[in-house]
């Protein structure tokens, strides 16, 4: 209240100054750590190297336009690529986002008793990073090596996690889902405390049971947690790299180096040392990951108003 | 101000300061003959510790610094290429063969015919000097080499009453034989993303996947050599007669140690994986040359480096004594051969190699191994080239082969699929591709 009725010019500098001094380490970091590689990346994807002849004289760096964006477009590596995290986070983000809503709904009602047991047991796999869980759930998918196919197998079920092609996206799902449900079901929760318990009683007095005052009346309420989990989790899919990577050295999956657009941008930089068109794969990720944000936060603000 | 009150103490400060003077004016003239050069060297293959160690011992004028990198595909050439870029580039790097040309199209390593390389083409063999010297400049020292020979359970192929096949079809007869007797036991086992592997064995077939003879990149993986060596393992995997997994994964090395998988396409260094990953089989391998399609002995290649001399080294002269140290001399060979089997590419180092081994590496003894790799060596074609990006060209027909050895076909279909991949690619980066 103090600074709204004090309206002096100096006491507003004072202010602003203050921001900048709070802000300001963000800012610069920020801006090194991530504006700065951004306009990088921008720049490079502008440029390619051109080889001549045997190609034993060098490249020569020349600009490109918009070749390297016409080459990724028509790329049909990175095309796939693209559709297959689409289709990943497609099958991904729903369910996690519904599992997590329902485990988070269930905590609050029901077990209250065990509630913080199941707390630390839901977390738990959030601590394991990607990499080891990576690890762990290739040990498990690997036919040989895997308890849970010689299980399976005893029970007359053969199943192949990582043969086909739609199996191993599922594989991956599973993976992603296990590493990531707790998190996302204890930012629910958090959201779920926060809901009035008169509003509650309300919709009890009413006679509402239990499912309708969790639909009804503590869902839409949380309604911006689940977007922005859901948003995280978008982005998250987009970038899908570490878990592939890892099921790809089984030798087993039909996952190459391709087969995410970031193992492409990687392949590329890393492989065949072309990083003017990993810079591209990377500024369309980038794109695309703002494209569907956006579109995710219009599709909520749009509920909210209804 | 603290002044020191002992006269010693005082005449001591302005000796030091002095001295401290005269060091930073340069003195010149009065160190320079004993001036140490110190050369930065990375590597990741094993022995490059002891080579270097044994370099230093013996050398005042020149010390090497090792680095251990990440193995080439796994990193270390993209660090040798951005280290180049960012001018901060070692003196010396090791290059396996493929990646030769990528090396040389992306200026990451210069020429050293000027540096006076010439007069070692005579030590090698012809194929191996062919695959440094392009364009005509010579770009690295050949360091091993790595010419297929056949590894094969002498113990068990006894047990079965099998020669070691000196032909394909011979090879195939023994793999029935294997295999009736055994239904769990298999002849060998085919690494499904080995890329290298099967570029040696279309290499010992006949095949020139590249060729820049007439002035343009010719890619051609789909010759009649590479089909037939692709239609023969897709039927030795349709029926079951050999593995295709990965070779030193879990399964093959339970495979091996429970002796149902019996022999290996292998080269000489393959003896250390062996000996570590299988101790216990010391003494039951034996070796032969590999099997040939029409009776000729012939071999392809499956490995070894290069030493090479990156664009911006500080110290090119004195990392190509060190390299050349490495190259030629008999030292060299006895201080690597404890801990690597790897063959010398320099013939002239045959015998200091096959005492040096014999000696120090008793998983190899009586094997009769270096005679049976200096014959191999002796047949490799010497027209092979490698593509001018081999570690993407590797990694994508490593993706081929992947999803395609088991299925019908399936390595026809994988090098019908890279050919054109790879020609494409190439004609994306600019480079002249005939058709």
């Amino acid at each position: 209240m103090a600074t709204l009725t004090s309206p002096g010019r100096a006491k507003r500098r004072q202010r602003h100054s203050g921001v900048l001094l709070l802000l300001g380490p963000f800012l610069l970091l920020f801006g090194l750590t991530y504006l700065v590689p951004l306009c990088y990346a921008v720049v490079l994807s502008f440029f390619r190297e051109r080889f001549s002849g045997i190609g034993w004289d060098g490249p020569r760096r020349v600009f490109a336009g918009f070749d390297n964006y016409t080459r990724a477009l028509t790329d049909e590596e990175f095309l796939t690529g693209v559709g297959r995290v689409l289709l990943y986070g497609g099958v991904y983000v729903p369910v996690l986002i519904a599992l997590a809503a329902v485990l988070a709904l269930l905590l609050d009602t029901a077990l209250v008793h065990a509630r913080r047991f199941f707390h630390t047991l839901l977390f738990l796999p959030h601590i394991v990073p990607g990499l080891i869980a990576a690890i762990i759930w290739l040990y498990l998918y690997t036919p040989g090596l895997s308890p849970i196919i010689d299980g399976l197998d005893s029970l007359g079920w053969h199943v192949d996690f990582l043969g086909s092609a739609g199996g191993v996206l599922f594989s991956l799902v599973n993976v992603a889902i296990w590493g990531a449900l707790g998190f996302n079901v204890i930012l629910i929760f958090v959201g779920l405390q926060a809901v009035p318990r008169t509003t509650i009683d309300a919709a009890r007095i009413d006679g509402a049971g239990e499912l309708r005052i969790a639909f009804s009346v503590k869902l839409p309420q949380v309604r911006p947690t689940v977007m922005v989990a859901t948003l995280f989790t978008i982005i998250g899919s987009l970038q899908l790299y570490t878990e592939p990577m890892i099921l790809r050295t089984s030798g087993e999956s039909p996952i190459d180096t391709a087969w995410t657009p970031n193992m492409l941008a990687y392949a590329s930089a890393f492989n065949s040392n072309d990083y003017h068109y990993a810079a591209t794969v990377s500024v369309l990720i980038a794109v695309l990951a703002g494209v569907l944000s956006y579109a995710v936060t219009r599709f909520a603000s749009g509920r909210a108003l209804r | 101000m603290f002044l020191p009150r002992s006269r010693t103490i005082r005449g001591l400060l302005a000796t030091v300061a002095a001295a401290a003077l005269l060091a930073a004016c340069g003195m010149p003239g009065s160190a320079a003959d004993d001036e140490v050069t110190t050369v930065t060297f990375w590597s990741w293959t094993s022995g490059s510790q002891e080579l270097v160690d044994r370099f230093n011992a013996t050398h005042d004028d020149i010390q090497v610094a090792f680095e251990q990198i990440p193995a080439g595909t796994a990193g270390g050439y993209s660090k040798m290429y951005n280290a180049v870029r960012a001018g901060k580039a070692p003196d010396l790097v090791n290059v396996e063969y493929p990646q030769v040309p990528a090396f040389v199209a992306h200026n990451v390593i210069q020429p050293l015919t000027s540096r006076g390389v010439e007069d070692l083409r005579g030590h090698y063999p012809e194929w191996a000097w062919n695959q440094v010297a392009l364009g005509g400049e010579v770009h690295a020292l050949p360091i091993n080499m790595a010419p297929q020979v056949l590894l094969y359970r002498a113990d068990l192929f006894a047990e079965h009453g099998i020669e070691p096949p000196a032909t394909w079809v011979e090879f195939r007869d023994a793999a029935e034989r294997i295999n009736a007797a055994d239904p769990d036991t298999v002849i060998a086992t085919l690494g499904n993303t080995d890329a290298g592997l099967i570029a040696g064995l279309a290499w010992q077939a006949g095949a020139d996947w590249f060729d820049t003879s007439g002035g343009a990149w010719e890619v051609n993986s789909t010759d009649d050599a590479s089909l037939e060596v692709a239609r023969y393992w897709d039927g030795m995997i349709r029926d079951g007669l050999v593995n295709a997994e990965p070779v030193f994964a879990e399964k093959h090395i339970a495979d091996l140690q429970q002796g149902r998988s019996l022999a290996l396409v292998a080269a000489p260094w393959m003896m250390g994986n062996l000996s570590r990953f299988v101790p216990d089989l010391q003494g039951t391998w034996g070796v032969a040359q590999m099997p040939t399609w029409d009776g000729t002995p012939v071999a392809g290649n499956y490995g070894g480096s290069t030493y090479a001399v990156p664009e911006g080294a500080d110290h090119p002269d004195e990392a190509l004594e060190f390299a050349r140290w490495v190259a030629t001399s008999p030292e060299a060979v006895a201080a690597a051969a404890p801990v690597s089997s790897a063959m010398p590419a320099d013939i002239q180092l045959y015998d200091a190699w096959r005492t040096a081994l014999e000696e120090a590496n008793p998983y190899v003894q009586g094997m009769e191994l270096p005679e049976a790799a200096l014959a191999a060596s002796e047949s490799v074609p010497p027209d092979w080239e490698w593509g001018p990006d081999m570690a993407q060209g590797f990694t994508s027909l490593m993706d081929e082969m992947t999803s395609a050895v088991g299925q019908p076909q399936g390595l026809e279909n994988a090098l019908h699929r890279w050919q054109d991949t790879t020609i494409e690619q190439l004609r994306i980066r600019g480079f002249d591709v005939g058709d």
